[in-house]
């Protein structure tokens, strides 16, 4: 046969494999979503990251969860909860008929369980039971957890998208191997959430499908598919030609005014507040200069050029959603005041510093900064350092950057939370070492305040002290802006949720 | 005097061995220099001193750098790749996941780089009038790889719609098969549906890749062509009434071959960093993505497997081409 | 003068190809100087379209985009001159040192040639710079360290063919010595295939150097380096598409001004 003949012979069993029917697919509705990275595990107590968040929430539930849009907690697992007269005992009546998806009961012996696991040291996320003493199970639906002292955070750190999560004793126990569950736990799940995980294949993609003998009500979607694509643009051009139904962080915001008429956006005040830290080790020890700096970095004068309308100057160093601050912090506003100090401490030159994995948002927003340091006279360029060499900050603050821009989001919506990750002394991302003991006498004093207004009162009281010291800077309140095709409605979405719809309550209208 | 293969291969393979041992501890050195926590990237801010401890333990943090090296070699030749700090899987096993990935991109980049390099180096010297393809030869060679990926990313994809941007195959027509190369697994299970798909989402990462690939290889051939083309014994041959292709085939394309041979590997060496970047434009979750995540995440063991399998490969690929051109050309072959 | 004049009349092409690198190298060297705006200020919204007061528009944090490329030009063409004559002097030296020497010096140093040829040179330069933290100086470093062995390979293959020429065995039957004989020689015998080898290279230096600036392994922001220009606006490239084309095509001019003066050079050298 020539050739030309084989060839022709080729195209044509491949036209045909082509039109012969595929078996025809029971209709599933499905929904496309995408991650620009991994998660590193599904693991609910190893889980630090912001990505799949809203993954593990539908896979697996905690006992208290934020109703949607709010900070307010609600019951999850537990229908109703008690806490008693001292505050340190915790009684939570668990719903009757849930079910882990191995068709094992959940009981209250379970969840006491799971929550022994949680507590285990060598799991990143058992700090949240730091302060439980004992914990037991008087009956089948009747889960009790007594805490060494009074902890006004507790119920929120519960409600966390961080929270415990209950595990099943199918995991626990059948796949413990010498870690817990741990390495199976990373690509696998068992909770008794409304979907399931049946594929995880990293760097590609992950697929939720809804679990058929649910206890709670039925989702929409049959299948979430999670896709892996590391580039924000291809995103952005996939959610635009229909490829993707949702795409739930980096969407320009400049672009925003410009959809196709078959997406929306939709911003929502999230728990993230952009924040800068001041190295005051190094070439910031001269209080002068960091007033300075202070002036330079009013957001008043490049948010708008950063955000296009979709984030607001910060009212304190507590992001909008936990503390609306009904009086905001004032930045003094002197430029020409600011010129002359930088022109009488000679030359100035500054390091801007952010986590790699804030990418691209952060670094425009040091880019904007670095021009507004300039016109004050400061020389400054931007560095970006990957995760793992952050921590190495505070053991060497003299190599350190002089301002370190942050969105990090604290635990959960109550400002404790806010408080003990970044303002007291030792604390975890309190990455210049700042320690001041009158704040963290306020801080302990505000934590026992149980009257909402009165806490308020005090947490931002606090963030008064830190702004007079020149030590956090807050700089705006930025909304969470989810891209969406306009069919589809309930996201769901919750400030204390990060980057996240509520796969259980969306559906297409 | 005929080589003595045998001797010549163990030789190849003791240089390769010392080569892949210093190549690692160039790197294992690099990664002690780097003020990195793996144990913390691994746990996150909030972790507990205790998960910390015992995390750094695990990766043997706190051991002196020759006792992790001298661990490393030792669990190497017994084929363990180590733990990923980052995915916590055997690296063998991420690789193993990701590879398909990457050799299906590059094979087909390199395949098709071979065939348009020498159609482009033909061309002008059978067609004389299509001289004018050097300049636009010139000009894709004169683009950066993200240039090109962008436009033809743009203008066949987002424009055209003619193929797909990104992904190696589109989830409904996905079937696993043997190899995890899709073209050649839905060949292999007779669902030609899947081959062709994986071909569509194949076309334009390989074709960015390949044009670097075609462009060096064509000139150089085209250049040590038309050496070849002026020695006396094709005079001869075309005196004597043979064909021109003819000629090309017998005598000429045999003798060119070595300069382009040489270009092939060299340009192997230079596709692996225009890998990374095709791999990110095209969301193709390739080797290249897996290393790019664990530089991120300071992840030695990842990034010490990858930069293996790299040299390992780079290392028989270059041992081809030296036995090809010693084929080729009798005069090159080691006594 | 009249006969260069003469000269360059006869192959147009090839005088606008050394025009067009002459212009660039000049404008590498005062450009920074005649910008009008300054590269890293905000000086106008985000996002402006090319206009009369920014021939290309603001980029997307508000910077005037021809400040930013004519600096980025500057950038990546003296850097790029400068790996290559580090190379090329780095390379010359020890292919030299191992003719000279010869026997297991000479060994030795083809072996560790051969070390950095099959080192995967990105994941190098990436393990580098995050251990040394990025910056210009970092990557000129990491490249030269890698660039060198292709100089040393060529100039040593020609040595040795240099070596078995007529007048250097001449000079080596009368008695001269070996560093003499290297020095006055052999080495210049190789040089014209050294500067050959140099300047068509010129223009995969600047390709590598923009790679290494997409990936994000350059000098930190807010420096313009071209190729970081690009990789950070990718997500606007079908809206405001000028902003990641225009330093892309920087790249793409340098590139194929230094490829057609390769080129051009190569030719008369080889007489076709």
């Amino acid at each position: 046969m020539s050739a030309m003949a084989k060839t022709i012979g080729l195209i044509l069993l491949m036209v045909m494999a082509l039109a012969t029917p595929a078996a025809p697919a029971p209709p599933q509705r499905v929904l496309k979503v995408a991650y620009a990275d991994d998660v590193v595990s599904f693991d609910p107590d190893n889980a630090f990251l912001l990505y799949g968040l809203e993954a593990l929430r539908v896979m697996y539930q905690g006992l208290v969860q934020y109703e949607p849009g709010t900070t307010r907690v609600t019951g999850w697992l537990a229908q109703s909860w008690s806490v008693s007269p001292d505050a340190r005992t915790y009684t939570f009546r668990l719903h009757d008929g849930a079910r882990f998806h191995d068709g094992s009961p959940v009981t209250a012996a379970a969840v006491m369980a799971y929550f022994q696991r949680r507590a285990t040291p060598t799991l990143a996320l058992s700090y949240f039971l730091d302060n439980v003493a004992s914990m037991s199970a008087p009956d089948r639906l009747t889960f009790v957890i007594r805490l060494r002292s009074p902890q006004s955070t507790f119920l929120d750190r519960l409600a966390s998208p961080w929270g415990p999560k209950v595990i099943g004793p199918g995991a626990l126990v059948g796949h413990a191997g010498g870690d817990l569950g741990g390495s199976w736990l990373n690509e696998h799940e068992d909770g008794c959430g409304p979907y399931r995980l049946t594929e995880f294949s990293r760097g590609y993609r992950y697929v939720l499908t809804r679990d058929p003998d649910y206890w709670g009500p039925r989702p929409y979607f049959d299948r979430i598919e999670i896709d892996i694509v590391p580039s924000i643009s291809q995103q952005m051009l996939m959610v635009r030609r229909g490829d993707l139904d949702v795409m739930m962080n980096g969407y320009p915001f400049d672009q925003l005014a410009h959809l196709p008429p078959d997406l929306r956006a939709t911003g929502f005040d999230d728990l993230g507040e952009e924040m800068a830290l001041v190295n005051p080790w190094h070439s910031l020890k001269d209080r002068k200069l960091r007033w300075a700096v202070l002036t330079a970095l009013n957001p008043a004068g490049w948010l708008a050029d950063d955000f296009d309308g979709y984030a607001t100057q910060a009212r304190s160093l507590y992001p909008k959603a936990m503390i609306d601050a009904p009086r905001p912090v004032v930045f003094p506003g002197d430029l020409a005041a600011a010129r002359r100090i930088v022109a009488a401490h000679g030359p100035v030159h500054l390091q801007i510093g952010y986590g790699a994995e804030e990418g691209a948002t952060q670094q425009r927003t040091a880019e904007l900064l670095v021009s507004a340091l300039a016109r004050i006279g400061i020389s400054a360029t931007v560095m970006s350092m990957p995760t793992d060499q952050e921590p190495g900050l505070r053991d060497f603050p003299q190599r350190a950057p002089d301002l370190w821009l942050a969105r990090n989001y604290p635990d959960a919506a109550h400002p404790g939370t806010q408080a003990d990750v970044f303002f007291e002394t030792g604390a975890p991302l309190n990455l210049f070492n700042y320690s001041n003991p009158s704040v963290d006498r306020l801080i302990g004093a505000a934590g026992q305040i149980t009257d909402r207004a009165a806490r308020d009162r005090a947490y931002l009281a606090i963030s008064d002290a830190l702004f007079a010291d020149i030590a956090f800077i807050p700089l705006a309140d930025i909304k969470d802006v989810i891209v969406y095709r306009a069919d589809l409605t309930d996201l769901g979405t919750r400030p204390a949720l990060p980057w996240g719809v509520d796969y259980a309550t969306i559906r297409r209208r | 005097m005929s080589p003595s293969w045998p001797l010549i291969a163990l030789k190849r393979l003791a240089n390769l061995v010392l080569v892949l041992v210093a190549m690692t501890f160039v790197i294992f050195v690099l990664q002690q220099v780097a003020p990195g926590d793996p144990a913390r990237a691994a746990l996150g801010f909030t972790a507990s001193k205790a998960s910390i401890d015992a995390e750094r333990k695990a990766l043997e943090l706190d051991q002196p750098l020759l006792v992790r090296f001298g661990h490393y070699l030792l669990r190497l030749a017994n084929g363990d790749l180590g733990v990923s700090a980052h995915t916590h899987n055997p690296v063998a096993a991420d690789i193993a996941h990701f590879a398909p990935a990457s050799v299906e991109l590059m094979g087909a980049a390199l395949a098709l780089g071979v065939c348009l390099g020498v159609a482009v180096a033909l061309i002008p010297i059978l067609y004389p009038r299509f001289r004018f393809l050097r300049w636009i030869l010139i000009a894709v060679a004169s683009a950066p790889i993200f240039l090109t990926a962008l436009l033809l990313s743009l203008v066949f994809w987002y424009w055209l719609g003619w193929l797909p941007g990104g992904g190696r195959v589109t989830p409904d027509v996905y079937q696993p098969g043997p190899t995890h190369l899709m073209v050649l697994d839905g060949l292999l299970t007779g669902h030609l549906g899947l081959s062709w798909n994986a071909l569509q989402h194949l076309a334009l990462p390989a074709l960015t890749l390949a044009l670097p690939v075609a462009v060096s290889i064509g000139r150089t051939l085209e250049s040590s062509l038309t050496v070849v083309l002026r020695q006396g014994y094709i005079r001869t041959a075309r005196a004597k009434g043979l064909p021109d292709a003819v000629i090309l085939r017998r005598h000429a394309l045999r003798n060119a071959a070595g300069a382009p041979l040489s270009m092939f590997g060299l340009q192997f060496a230079l596709m692996f960093t225009n890998l990374l970047i095709v791999e990110l434009i095209f969301s193709w979750p390739g080797l290249g993505y897996y290393l790019v995540q664990s530089f991120a995440a300071s992840d030695l063991p990842a990034v010490l497997g990858v930069a293996l399998v790299f040299a390992v490969a780079y290392l028989l690929l270059t041992s081809l081409i030296e036995a090809a051109q010693g084929w080729l050309d009798p005069r090159l072959r080691r006594r | 003068m009249n006969a260069a004049l003469a000269a360059a009349g006869r192959r147009p092409i090839e005088t606008t190809i050394f025009a067009v690198l002459a212009l660039i190298t000049l404008l590498a060297l005062i450009g920074p100087l005649i910008t009008p705006a300054d590269p890293i200020l905000r000086v106008d919204p985000p996002f402006c379209a090319p206009s009369l007061a920014h021939l290309f528009g603001t980029d997307d944090v508000g910077r005037d985009l021809l400040s930013r490329v004519i600096a980025g030009v500057q950038i990546t063409w003296l850097l790029s001159l400068l790996i290559i004559a580090l190379s090329a002097i780095v390379g010359g030296l020890i292919a030299a040192l191992g003719a000279l020497a010869g026997g297991w010096v000479d060994a030795g140093l083809d072996r560790l040639t051969d070390l950095f040829m099959v080192i995967p040179s990105t994941l190098i330069a990436m393990a580098a710079v995050a251990a040394v933290g990025p910056g210009l100086s970092h990557t000129v470093g990491v490249i030269t360290v890698f660039w060198w062995p292709w100089y040393a390979r060529i100039v040593r293959a020609e040595l040795r063919s240099v070596a078995a020429r007529p007048h250097v065995e001449a000079a080596r039957v009368a008695g001269v010595g070996g560093l003499r004989l290297m020095a006055r020689y052999m080495f210049p015998a190789a040089l014209p295939t050294l500067l050959v080898t140099a300047t068509l290279d010129v223009a995969n230096v600047i390709l590598v150097l923009s790679l290494f600036s997409f990936l994000g392994l350059g000098a930190p922001p807010p420096t313009p380096e071209l190729g970081a220009m690009t990789a950070r606006t990718l997500v606007d490239l079908t809206t405001h598409p000028w902003i990641p084309l225009i330093p892309a095509l920087a790249i793409f001019v340098m590139v194929l001004a230094a490829n057609l003066a390769g080129d051009a050079l190569r030719e008369r050298m080889e007489g076709l």
